[in-house]
């Protein structure tokens, strides 16, 4: 009976179980540690127990140079801290019967906790504010707010295919794919294990919980172990290895996804996440790396190396202290400008990582501007951003001159935008019959069943003469690789349909033939399905030739921006394509195609330096074979077919661009090789050879009084920082009742408020006058509040400005859709179909 | 009074009745006025407060239960609504794409709706609330805690004895004797709930700003996220409207069928 009674008591017991902490939970608990002052952190602990030696006049005897006070147990901070007086003083009463000594001892324990402990809760403060701002936008999926991985959806659903290499805008794409099927157990097993690596990172000492490590070994891993790998080298040396063989694993499942990594698209899984610890491992195809769920804990600034925690918790403190003096870190030294007066050791010590000190001498900046693929901007989410890109804008205020000048005169290294305008004359060349619409191609995909009609002969490197058109296409390609050829070239004129390009076998510079043929294939698009002499007309005339021209440098100058070979010259997308047609139209007279003021012989030989000198790390084809198996090439190709030939089949991804495509592509196809309405094609143009064509309704004229809304940029709006320190020295003279003064602080407090009262009584005065240092910190705390909420203030007009301008042109193209599909949708159609024969009776009525 | 001659008798009747009309009449017709704001000051009581009040005790502040609950259980009531408050915040939220304005777009949700329903000005209905207050309102819920802690603070040893009188008679079902609660234990009580005071005052703001801090980029994207949602599923009907128009005009040269060439021949003919 007893024993049933305690089995009942046992299952009615409550069950009692640790509820994940919240966010809130989180930081009350971070503010009541940093508040108490009971118990000092771990770190900081056995920090102030070495450099407690430090402070030689207090705690040695000036008789004998003798310590009077030894820190013989670790614990004497805390009872410093707790003013327990007989645990740490009566210790030592054999020693030396002076208290003393062990007083002073326990006032300057307490002095360098305090002290400490307000550099970390400053450390704190700056990364939630940090966090404030940057938690929503710095990327993976999954986060609490997750704005770019929206942002790159709507991206994807717009985009065409083609769209890569076709519009002058360099982004690096990205593709998102869940993960692999049969490695989904595997991978969540992987990333549990990663889980339990970081977790025992974790140190406890005596219930004190030092969560150091783990805090700087998910910061070290932010931008992924591969990263970490490349730049600090494969040999895991001063990092966690355990660690990073569990990311090496995960990311081996990881790769294990057939995924076609040729379009130069990063391509993203779902993270794993696990809120209540506050850990995500983003997963890309090519890297995996640690994150915050929010960062809360930032790396705080490092107080000693690992040897000498490793002798505190073995040994005699004093002797470690000796042994490691240089070990422990003493405040009050700042990275200067040249990075001079830093030991090389203690760059080291601080966050990790390779840090060269030349780099850091050379450029003449405390924080260096990242470079195209380095830290924050190796994300492709980052790249997106001002400080990983240079912007593109017809007006800017910073040009590339002027940020050297500024690195230069040591003013700052990080410059958000930089320009360069657009130079070339307006050509815009449309075609007598063809496709006018993506006509560059390159947005269809291959057929995968090979019977059908619309697939395009392979290409082999030798001229093919038997090569015709399939049935579903105007023309098709035939590339021959030969020595002969002294420069790419593709010809005007067509035999029986095919369009001969002729590219040498290993043209000069690496990745020449890549770039050169698409630039030729972009021309057999231009070519292709026009006669001869319509082909010859076109490039008659500057025009013409420009238009042509640059349509197939801008395809080309974009996959050299995509390499990362323009950014590298300092040469714009635009500005690569105009030049060079400048050199392909030459006949018509030198800047034939361009309006600027620059050279195009030395803006080409920039643009051929920078890829030579980028040559070992380009990955593309280098001859004309290998080119010939590139999958933008073959994208190119498999838009030869007419898009709505009758019988013929195509297939695309189904985005609002690809549809955009086609249905324009049949638009124009039907104007120009079939009838609207059914019936024999007439000998002119639209003439009427049915009696039913005179039943044709009016034009609707869907679309013709939409205009486009000019596709303005956004502009980045001007920083003014002095401006803005102004505004805020008003707000102190305003705050104080007072107006304007120079210099502002004169405003803090007017000691006439003091003197200037009645004198009650001398007494009164005098404290009136003690007082006013505390007017003074009064103030400047109001100030300090008010300038967050100045900033604030400013950032988010900034963010309006600067959203505003790309906001409306999406809203006015919306509007414009809208107005279109209305339009389509209130047509009319006829409710019978054309009759087969029209007797004497006929009319259009019967047709309505 | 009886000595009184008879031609005074007139003098002093007409006194008695004097002091009886002074006295006795005006009792009849006098009444207090109700105590009303003036109409010129253009706010009655009812109305929101201009300089908000500083004490547990206000009607207003009724729903916080800081008046009627032990000091030892406010950081609990405190903490956990804040938590309540701020979790639900932080969660993801269904966003109506087609509302008519952005308070139906992002709705408050209920743990802040309940809380500021209990806070002037929010409790009138008249007042609207947003998704976008909740900084406001955990700042003025901040306060009243702050008021309150800081007003028990400076009745620190009346509140610690009425609390102790108030425990004890509930334990022991009678009112307690006030010679059996000795100085020395008021002292410690005391002492016990100054300590309560000064962590909660110390640890209170700091969390609430630095909380306030790491939610902002929420407060700020938020909207942002939500119309990018919005925006996502909107190219999406679009993307399937385009869908159906190429699917429809693939159609457009299929018009042209080669059997129309041949026309039927009419039946008469």
């Amino acid at each position: 009976m007893m024993t049933l009674l305690v089995i009942i008591g046992f299952l009615l017991a409550p069950q009692v179980y640790a509820e994940p902490m919240s966010l809130y939970d989180t930081i009350k608990t971070m503010v009541e540690l940093e508040s108490q002052t009971t118990e000092a952190e771990l770190a900081v602990q056995r920090f102030a127990v070495g450099i407690y030696y430090d402070f030689v006049v207090q705690t040695r005897s000036s008789s004998d140079n003798t310590v009077p006070f030894e820190m013989e147990n670790e614990d004497y901070v805390d009872y410093a801290l707790q003013e327990r007086y007989e645990q740490m003083c009566g210790d030592q009463e054999d020693r030396n019967n002076d208290r003393a000594p062990c007083h002073q001892a326990q006032e300057v324990l307490r002095e360098i906790v305090e002290r400490n402990a307000w550099v970390r809760t400053l450390g704190r403060d700056l990364q939630a504010i940090t966090s404030g701002y940057e938690a929503g936008i710095d990327g993976y999926p999954g986060k609490s707010i997750d704005i770019m991985s929206k942002f790159a959806g709507i991206n994807h659903i717009w985009r065409a295919t083609n769209d890569p290499f076709v519009t002058p805008i360099l982004e690096k794409l990205t593709k998102a794919r869940p993960w692999p099927e049969l490695e989904r157990d595997a991978i969540r097993q992987k990333a549990a294990a990663i889980e339990s690596a970081i977790e025992a990172l974790e140190k406890t000492y005596k219930g004190k919980k030092d969560r150091t490590e783990l805090t700087a070994a998910m910061w070290r891993y932010r931008h992924g172990v591969r990263y970490v790998k490349d730049h600090e080298g494969q040999q895991c040396e001063n990092r966690w290895c355990a660690i990073e063989e569990a990311m090496e694993a995960l990311l081996e499942s990881i790769q294990k996804d057939p995924v076609d990594t040729s379009a130069d698209e990063q391509v993203i899984y779902p993270s794993y996440i696990n809120k209540e610890k506050n850990i995500v491992i983003w997963m890309r195809h090519d890297d995996i790396g640690l994150q915050w769920y929010l960062p809360i804990e930032p790396m705080q600034a490092t107080l000693y190396s690992p040897d000498y925690e490793d002798c505190i918790e073995k040994g005699d403190i004093r002797s470690c202290y000796e042994k490691y003096t240089d070990a422990l870190v003493r405040g009050g030294t700042y990275p200067s400008k040249l990075g001079e007066g830093l030991e090389a050791k203690q760059l080291s010590l601080m966050g990790g990582g390779t840090v060269s000190t030349d780099t850091t001498r050379q450029h003449n900046a405390v924080v260096q501007e990242p470079g195209l693929n380095d830290g924050i901007c190796s994300h492709p989410f980052s790249k997106r951003g001002y400080l990983c890109r240079t912007i593109q804008s017809e007006s800017c205020t910073v040009t590339s001159d002027l940020q050297d000048q500024l690195k230069q005169a040591g003013t700052g290294g990080i410059v958000l935008t930089r320009c360069e305008p657009e130079q070339y004359k307006d050509a815009i060349a449309t075609r007598t019959s063809g496709s006018d619409i993506c006509d560059i191609g390159g947005w269809r995909e291959q057929l995968e069943n090979p019977e059908a009609q619309s697939v395009i002969p392979y290409d082999t490197p030798e001229k093919q003469d038997d090569m015709l058109p399939p049935p579903c296409a105007r023309c098709v390609v035939d590339v021959e690789c030969s020595d002969s050829c002294d420069a790419a070239q593709t010809s005007v004129r067509t035999r029986n349909g095919v369009i001969d390009i002729c590219m040498p076998n290993n043209p000069q510079g690496k990745g020449e033939a890549y770039y050169t043929l698409m630039h030729e294939m972009t021309h057999a698009m231009q070519l292709c399905g026009q006669s001869n002499v319509e082909s010859q007309k076109r490039i008659d005339t500057v025009q013409g030739c420009c238009a042509m021209e640059r349509e197939g440098y801008l395809v080309q100058c974009k996959l050299m921006a995509l390499d990362g070979i323009l950014e590298r010259a300092g040469v714009s997308i635009d500005a690569c394509a105009s030049y060079y047609a400048n050199t392909s139209c030459s006949a018509y007279g030198d800047n034939a195609c361009t309006s600027g003021g620059m050279d195009t012989n030395t803006i080409i030989q920039q643009i051929n330096d920078a890829r030579d000198a980028m040559a070992d790390q380009l990955d593309v084809p280098s001859t004309c074979a290998e080119a010939l198996e590139h999958p933008r090439v073959k994208a190119i190709r498999n838009s030869l077919p007419a898009s709505c030939e009758p019988g013929c089949q195509l297939q695309y991804a189904n985005t609002i661009g690809n549809n955009l495509c086609y249905t324009g592509q049949c638009i124009e196809e039907t104007h120009e090789r079939a009838r609207d309405i059914p019936g024999r094609i007439g000998l002119t143009t639209l003439s009427q050879s049915f009696p039913w064509d005179a039943c044709e309704n009016e034009d609707p004229q869907i679309g013709a009084l939409e205009v486009p809304s000019a596709l303005t940029g956004p502009v980045f709006p001007s920083y003014q920082p002095e401006r803005i320190v102004q505004e805020l020295d008003q707000e102190l003279c305003q705050i104080n009742g007072l107006p304007a003064s120079t210099p502002p602080i004169i405003c803090g407090f007017d000691p006439i408020k003091r003197l200037g009262l009645p004198p009650i009584s001398l007494v009164q005065s005098a404290t009136d006058l003690a007082l006013q240092p505390q007017e003074y910190d009064a103030t400047g705390l109001n100030i300090q509040f008010a300038a967050s909420a100045i900033a604030s203030r400013e950032t988010a007009d900034m963010f309006a400005q600067y959203l505003r301008p790309a906001a409306q042109n999406f809203a006015d193209l919306l509007s414009t859709i809208y107005d279109i599909f209305n339009e389509i949708g209130e047509m009319p159609f006829p409710s019978t179909m054309c009759p087969r024969f029209a007797g004497e009776n006929f009319s259009c009525n019967d047709l309505q | 009074m009886m000595h009184m001659k008879q031609h005074q008798w007139p003098s002093v009747l007409l006194l008695f009745l004097g002091i009886a009309i002074g006295f006795w009449v005006p009792s009849l017709y006098t009444r207090a006025e109700e105590v009303a704001v003036p109409e010129f000051t253009g706010r009655p009581p009812t109305e929101h407060p201009m300089l908000t009040p500083c004490s547990r005790y206000e009607d207003r502040y009724d729903q916080l239960l800081f008046a009627h609950r032990n000091i030892k259980e406010w950081p609990e009531i405190y903490h956990d609504q804040m938590r309540r408050v701020v979790d639900e915040y932080l969660e993801p939220t269904t966003f109506k794409c087609d509302a008519e304005n952005y308070t139906e777009f992002m709705k408050p949700g209920k743990e802040l709706l309940s809380l500021a329903a209990a806070l002037p000005t929010w409790n009138d209905p008249k007042v609207p609330l947003s998704r976008f207050d909740i900084s406001r309102v955990l700042l003025e819920y901040l306060r009243i805690y702050e008021c309150s802690l800081m007003e028990y603070d400076t009745f620190l040893y009346f509140d610690t004895t009425k609390e102790k009188f108030d425990e004890q008679e509930i334990v022991e079902g009678k009112p307690v004797n006030f010679f059996d609660f000795f100085f020395s234990d008021l002292l410690d009580e005391a002492s016990v709930r100054a300590d309560l005071v000064n962590t909660e005052r110390t640890i209170a703001r700091k969390t609430l700003q630095r909380v306030l801090t790491l939610i902002a980029t929420a407060e700020r994207l938020r909207p942002l996220e939500a119309e990018l949602e919005c925006m996502q599923r909107y190219s999406l009907d679009v993307r399937n409207a385009m869908s159906l128009t190429a699917e429809a005009s693939s159609c457009l040269p299929r018009i042209w069928n080669a059997k129309d060439i041949l026309r039927d021949i009419n039946d008469e003919q």
